[in-house]
């Protein structure tokens, strides 16, 4: 996902650069054709507009850098509060993941999780035997992923 | 807007909502200088060049409504152009980055004018 | 793949927390050992958070090696005696401790350190902890209630105190402590539910027929409605809304005298069947999307979803003999 929108963004911005280039070229040549001209002649009023497949070239380049920027944001999240702990209890990790399908370091399941964990209050004894048990009747065995 | 009691049955998620007007601001002041690259290559002038960052910014909003919040939205049985799974209200959506993004079009504006029409 | 290290290993299944012990050399290896304090350092802030992780992970799976690696970075990193990493050694003394004697003397260092400063929070959990694990439940509880007084605010000790109390069987308390913590957290679904569990608990404990009964049940079926209103799809507050609605309806089939209680009355016969069809349609969705393993239903536990399909199967089978 982020690929492909650093790549449109990038194939826009070569165009972008083109275009400009483009029409600095032009407005160069103009200012010199205009004081040539006003050498030979006195008229100086030729309208100086850019030719119009430059004037393509730009609004093109600038909608698809529109279109990588766009693809490349963050995908939002819900604000209201039952949409929002639904998609947590739902979709688990895989509804926070950003565009390169990496977990947002910012998201942690349930915030309201530790008030029934109670990590500080573990009972690291009682964990160590149920792992012995679980060990023991055989879970071990299936763990080797 | 919603009154207190809704907000107490019904809560906002603070976070998620900084997070979604972060990312569209992101999004508004990047493509707001991109406005004002273009602008100035095109060689626009006064109120034609701000009508220019009008539509344009417009636009982004339009994108933006499609790509990121129309699949989730609709899916979730919200009539089309609402965005209140995402964001507050839809004035703060669709015209929150006008401001924003001002600045940063003028000073490209400006520069990319000057640039190519030296 | 293991879960994510920076969240808190305490409720993981025992095959997940051995994926993370297996994992402590790897990331003991990645990280730098000594990290420099100085602003131009890149300090990972979850990196200590995942170091904590660990050596619960490892004391769990008996890898205390690993354990006192990650111990000794964050000593040199907070110091020596900074409150957790105090908390965390006693917690490695507790898992290594063979007999009640060597339990007893890392008891006597909690006391110690609490008696050179009284404020020290991490450490008045652990010697909560270590005396509710070697069965001095009253002293843990008194301890838990001086703990509360200092520190009113503390969400996972008023839980703690919910715990010790239903483990005695006191659900009035543990119900009023668990009241407290939704003070606290009012938005908290899982909160709103374990609430409703206890007041369902409690009503089935003290046996059907009284007035207290009918209000517990009307109190549990309203935190399960309210932590669904709060959480869409939330698999744990339909499957208590369903047996709480079930045993409702149970009851009011045989006939027993209705005693209206005022505010804590049941809502009429009606509106909870409808409530238990809302639950019941809801589980169904819910476990043919997650047994299908349908993008965007994968967040639940299998052990919940289990249990789900088991009370809707119980259900149906009742309904055929009906």
């Amino acid at each position: 996902m982020t690929i492909l929108s650093k790549t449109i963004t990038a194939f826009g911005g070569i165009l972008l650069a083109h275009a400009c280039y483009s029409a600095q070229e032009h407005s160069a040549l103009h200012s010199l054709r205009v004081a040539t001209a006003a050498s030979l002649t006195s008229s100086s009023t030729v309208a100086n507009s850019l030719p119009i497949d430059v004037v393509i070239e730009t609004i093109v380049a600038t909608f698809i850098i529109l279109l990588g920027l766009v693809l490349g944001t963050r995908p939002l999240r819900p604000i209201q509060w039952r949409v929002w702990a639904g998609k947590i209890e739902r979709e688990g990790e895989d509804g926070f993941k950003d565009n390169n399908g990496e977990v947002n370091k910012d998201y942690m399941g349930n915030p309201f999780n530790f008030i029934e964990s109670r990590p500080n209050f573990v009972d690291i004894r009682k964990q160590r035997k149920e792992f012995a048990e679980w060990v023991r009747t055989g879970g071990g065995g299936q763990s080797t992923r | 807007m919603p009154s207190e009691l809704e907000l107490q049955i019904s809560p906002i998620v603070q976070e998620s909502l900084v997070h979604n007007t972060r990312t569209l601001v992101n999004l508004q002041s990047l493509t707001a200088s991109l406005f004002g690259v273009s602008a100035g290559i095109l060689g626009l002038e006064s109120y034609s060049g701000f009508l220019y960052y009008l539509i344009f910014s417009l636009i982004t909003s339009a994108l933006f409504y499609v790509v990121r919040v129309a699949p989730t939205s609709i899916a979730s049985e919200k009539p089309p152009l609402d965005t209140s799974r995402y964001f507050r209200g839809p004035v703060e959506f669709w015209t929150g980055g006008l401001m924003n993004g001002l600045a940063g079009f003028i000073l490209t504006w400006t520069l990319f004018y000057g640039l190519v029409s030296a | 793949m293991a879960p994510s290290l920076i969240r808190s290993p305490v409720q993981l299944p025992p095959a997940e927390a051995l994926a993370i012990s297996q994992q402590a050399p790897a990331i003991l290896q990645s990280a730098p050992s000594a990290v420099s304090s100085s602003i131009l350092s890149k300090e990972k802030s979850e990196l200590w958070i995942e170091y904590e992780n660990l050596i619960l992970s490892c004391l769990r799976t008996g890898d205390e090696r690993a354990a006192h690696q990650c111990l000794d970075r964050l000593v040199t990193r907070f110091g020596e005696d900074n409150e957790r990493v105090l908390a965390l050694r006693g917690l490695i003394k507790e898992a290594e401790a063979q007999n009640n004697g060597e339990l007893e003397k890392v008891l006597k260092e909690y006391e110690e350190i609490l008696s050179k400063n009284d404020s020290n929070i991490p450490i008045m959990k652990r010697r909560i902890a270590l005396l509710r694990s070697m069965g001095r439940v009253s002293d843990a509880a008194s301890a838990l209630v001086q703990l509360l007084d200092f520190s009113p605010t503390d969400l996972e000790a008023w839980s703690e105190l919910s715990d010790l109390y239903f483990s005695q069987g006191l659900y009035p308390q543990a119900i009023y402590a668990m009241e407290e913590v939704l003070v606290l957290a009012p938005n908290a679904w899982n909160v709103h539910a374990r609430l409703g569990e206890l007041q369902y608990m409690a009503a089935t404990a003290s046996g059907a027929g009284n007035g207290a009964y009918q209000k517990q049940m009307a109190e549990a079926l309203k935190r399960f409605s309210r932590s669904i209103e709060l959480c869409d799809d939330y698999l744990r507050g339909y499957y208590g809304l369903k047996l709480v609605t079930k045993r409702i309806l149970k009851d009011s089939a045989k006939p027993t005298k209705q005693t209206d209680d005022g505010d804590f009355s049941l809502p009429d016969t009606r509106t909870i069947e409808r409530l238990n069809e809302l639950a019941t349609a809801k589980l169904a969705e819910i476990i043919r999307h997650s047994s299908a393993n349908d993008r965007g239903w994968r967040g639940y536990n299998a052990a919940e979803v289990a249990a789900a399909r088991e009370l809707l199967s119980e259900d149906a089978s009742s309904d055929i003999k009906r």
